[in-house]
């Protein structure tokens, strides 16, 4: 792998990845009910819980 | 690679569109995250006043519309009936939007409950009425009425700009950072600016949907009008039963222009009716709109034009593209499409955008400090 696509990975994978659970979760529950409902929650739970964790260590430190 | 001059330019986009619009989306976020729970509210509300919402007893019989309707305007009989309308949320009890006049605005209109197999009348609220009448207020249109709702959509396409100019800045300022690291070491500026930074980039896709969808839905009563001045009148241009005008008496059954919908939708379950003179129908027909019974087809809505005076059914058109984005895009701003989960996700994702916007705030009020960044960027990236 290129020194480029390792920064490039480096840089943009976990956004990439929140991005896609935030639009999987966005869009799951509306199509169907049910588990789909639980599915959306948890998608969406993905950057939720990343901004709780992201305030905490500013809060904290680190 | 983007240019220092070009990361400069996008650097001033994104802080003349913050700057901007960020007063404005505090607002709205802050009066979003208690709308997120509105029915629980509007329950717990109506538990404490005394009120049970526990829908009719098993195998009663609902009463006729007309009956229900007529109990309405005994209770207010100075007033017009504009609307009628069921919500899963209030089991058991029809609602009707009566206005001073039938062609009143319905965001001033008392909203009457009325038991379905009672008839009784079990109270009435007003738009913008209570604590969460006046967030709601506050959060669609700033109390100023339909410009208040234009001003905010302007305002939000200028942060969705904002949010755009913020993803090509982040680049360049996270280049040799690992993903959401906040330096707390490094001073209380280089806290708040990976703060915003990681927050930024998580809340990307939620923000950018929910802000898109707001603008979409300060569009709606133009919309609306739109199409019943335009596709609306066309479909009934050649039915003249009724011109001339008449008066409530004369009016045909509206259970029957139910009914009569039904049969011609067969799939679809009763959302609202609009009654003749209503602002959302013409001056002689009820429209009867239904929705469908599937998770995704019961947020769309289809109408059934049916003629107020001789009860013949005029039309069931499809709604145009633009209002069926419209209707599409309000669970997505709302949120209230996936039970309960979804909307405390929905409160801690609007909670996070709110510390976005004041972290944006906090690195602008630090500007002294704020130029060595930009240029150090740019310079890194001239080097």
């Amino acid at each position: 792998m290129s020194a480029d696509a390792g920064r490039f990975r480096r840089l943009w994978l976990w956004p990439v990845v929140i991005a896609c659970a935030s639009a999987f979760g966005l869009v799951c529950a509306l199509v169907a009910d049910d588990l789909w409902d639980l599915a959306g929650a948890l998608c969406l739970g993905v950057p939720s819980a990343l901004s709780l964790w992201i305030l905490a260590k500013s809060y904290r430190g680190g | 690679m983007r240019s220092a001059k070009s990361i400069k330019r996008w650097y001033a986009v994104h802080k003349w569109t913050s700057l901007v619009s960020t007063v404005f989306m505090l607002i709205a976020c802050l009066t979003g995250l208690p709308l997120v729970f509105h029915d629980e509210i509007d329950r717990l509300e109506g538990w404490i006043g005394g009120e049970v919402r526990a829908g009719p007893a098993e195998g009663s019989a609902a009463l006729s519309i007309d009956t229900l309707a007529e109990s309405a305007r005994q209770e207010r009989p100075a007033a017009h009936l504009q609307l009628l309308f069921r919500e899963p949320s209030d089991p058991g009890v029809t609602s009707f939007a009566m206005g001073a006049a039938p062609d009143a605005p319905v965001g001033d209109s008392e909203f009457l409950r009325i038991d379905d197999v009672t008839g009784a009348y079990r109270g009435a609220e007003r738009v913008g009425e209570g604590v969460m009448g006046f967030i709601f207020r506050l959060h669609a249109e700033l109390y100023a009425g339909f410009g208040g709702t234009l001003f905010l959509g302007v305002m939000t396409m200028v942060f969705l700009v904002a949010i755009v100019s913020g993803v090509v800045l982040y680049a360049p300022f996270m280049r040799n950072r690992a993903f959401a690291v906040v330096r707390v070491a490094k001073g209380r500026r280089a806290r708040w600016l990976d703060l915003h930074n990681a927050l930024g980039i998580v809340l990307l896709v939620w923000t950018l949907v929910v802000s898109a969808t707001g603008v979409i839905n300060t569009w709606a009563s133009p919309m609306i009008q739109f199409w019943l001045l335009n596709d609306m009148q066309r479909i009934v241009a050649d039915d003249r039963a009724g011109s001339g005008g008449g008066s409530a008496a004369g009016l045909a059954s509206v259970q029957a222009a139910v009914d009569l919908a039904a049969r011609a939708l067969p799939d679809g379950e009763l959302s609202f009716v609009a009654f003749p003179g209503s602002e959302l129908s013409s001056d002689r027909h009820y429209l009867v709109f239904f929705s469908g019974s599937t998770p995704l087809s019961s947020r769309m809505i289809r109408p059934v034009i049916v003629n107020a005076f001789s009860g013949e059914l005029i039309a069931a058109p499809d709604l145009p593209w633009y209002l069926n984005v419209l209707l599409l895009s309000q669970p997505l701003h709302f949120g209230d499409y996936g039970g309960v989960g979804l909307k405390i996700a929905w409160f801690v994702l609007g909670l996070g955008t709110v510390v976005l916007l004041w972290s944006g705030l906090a690195l602008w009020w630090r500007k002294r400090h704020e130029k060595p960044e930009i240029e150090a960027v740019a310079g890194r990236i001239a080097a």
